[in-house]
């Protein structure tokens, strides 16, 4: 399952002190969750964002969960959730999220070539023309820090 | 792949892991690690700086403030920023640059696939 990074703002309003936000933070914490937080009291008070690292892919859904468990950590209905984006750790999921958010599916095969990974992505021939190769080439290619074969097939 | 004093804080090296390397980064006592790789054009993201991330703030001269300094990496090429932490960016959100987990033992720095 692919990690969701999910950003929330705790506070657009600006109006809650530093200290109870970072309390927020502490009993996000001590549930289990994975926050990332800056320090409050050197963020612009309307700029005072977090991160939630959360497994799935429904971002939606993520981003909803998000937004109301911190509120309810910050005893306040004011937090709102932001943009949502995707760890990579270079698996075949992470492959496939990428792909997906291109709009495209895929199949993909791993193999080795001179103790180099290849991976090899199948995007279905109908898809070609509206495929954007060296967009999602360099995409993929971060993704796995690994050498990126695109192909055509007819399905996946 | 390293003692942890050969990486200090604010400094990074990049070793030859994978297909392009990976940068290992020193952010105020925490590493990171992440591919040396830009998902734009391909650009060798860890020859970049490494600073905060701009945000808007109205009491600030100029309109916007630089929060998190240190956190954010951005490509020599085009100077797309990219989160050390989470290798992504909120203005892109197809694109996720591979990280890696990284752990400290007895002083040592180990990059985990």
């Amino acid at each position: 399952m692919r990690t969701a990074v999910i950003r929330v703002n705790l506070n657009p309003a600006g109006d809650l002190a530093s200290d109870r936000l970072a309390a927020a933070v502490e009993e996000l914490r001590s549930s289990g969750l994975e926050v990332i937080a800056p320090d409050f009291e050197r963020v612009p008070a309307q700029a005072r964002e977090i991160e939630l690292l959360l497994p799935g892919e429904d971002t939606a859904a993520l981003s909803a969960w998000a937004q109301n468990r911190c509120a309810e950590a910050l005893g306040d209905p004011g937090p709102v959730a932001g943009a949502a984006t995707f760890l990579s750790r270079g698996t075949d999921e992470d492959v496939l999220g990428v792909v997906s958010a291109f709009g495209l599916t895929a199949s993909v095969e791993r193999s080795w070539n001179n103790d180099e990974e290849v991976v090899t992505v199948t995007i279905p021939r109908a898809d070609a023309r509206r495929t954007p190769e060296s967009r999602l080439h360099t995409a993929l290619e971060a993704a796995l820090n690994a050498e990126v074969r695109i192909v055509y097939g007819e399905s996946c | 792949m390293c003692a942890e004093d050969e990486i200090p804080a604010g400094t990074h090296k990049v070793f030859p892991i994978g297909r392009h390397g990976v940068g290992v980064y020193n952010v105020n006592g925490v590493f990171y690690a992440i591919a040396n790789y830009c998902p734009h054009e391909g650009g060798p993201l860890c020859t970049g700086r490494v600073h905060g991330r701009s945000v808007v703030s109205d009491d600030a001269p100029g309109g916007a403030s630089v929060v998190r300094d240190g956190e954010f990496l951005y490509c020599p090429w085009h100077q797309w920023g990219f989160e050390l932490a989470t290798g992504t960016t909120a203005v892109k959100p197809e694109w996720s640059i591979r990280t890696y987990p990284v752990k400290v033992v007895d002083h040592k720095i180990i990059v985990t696939g």
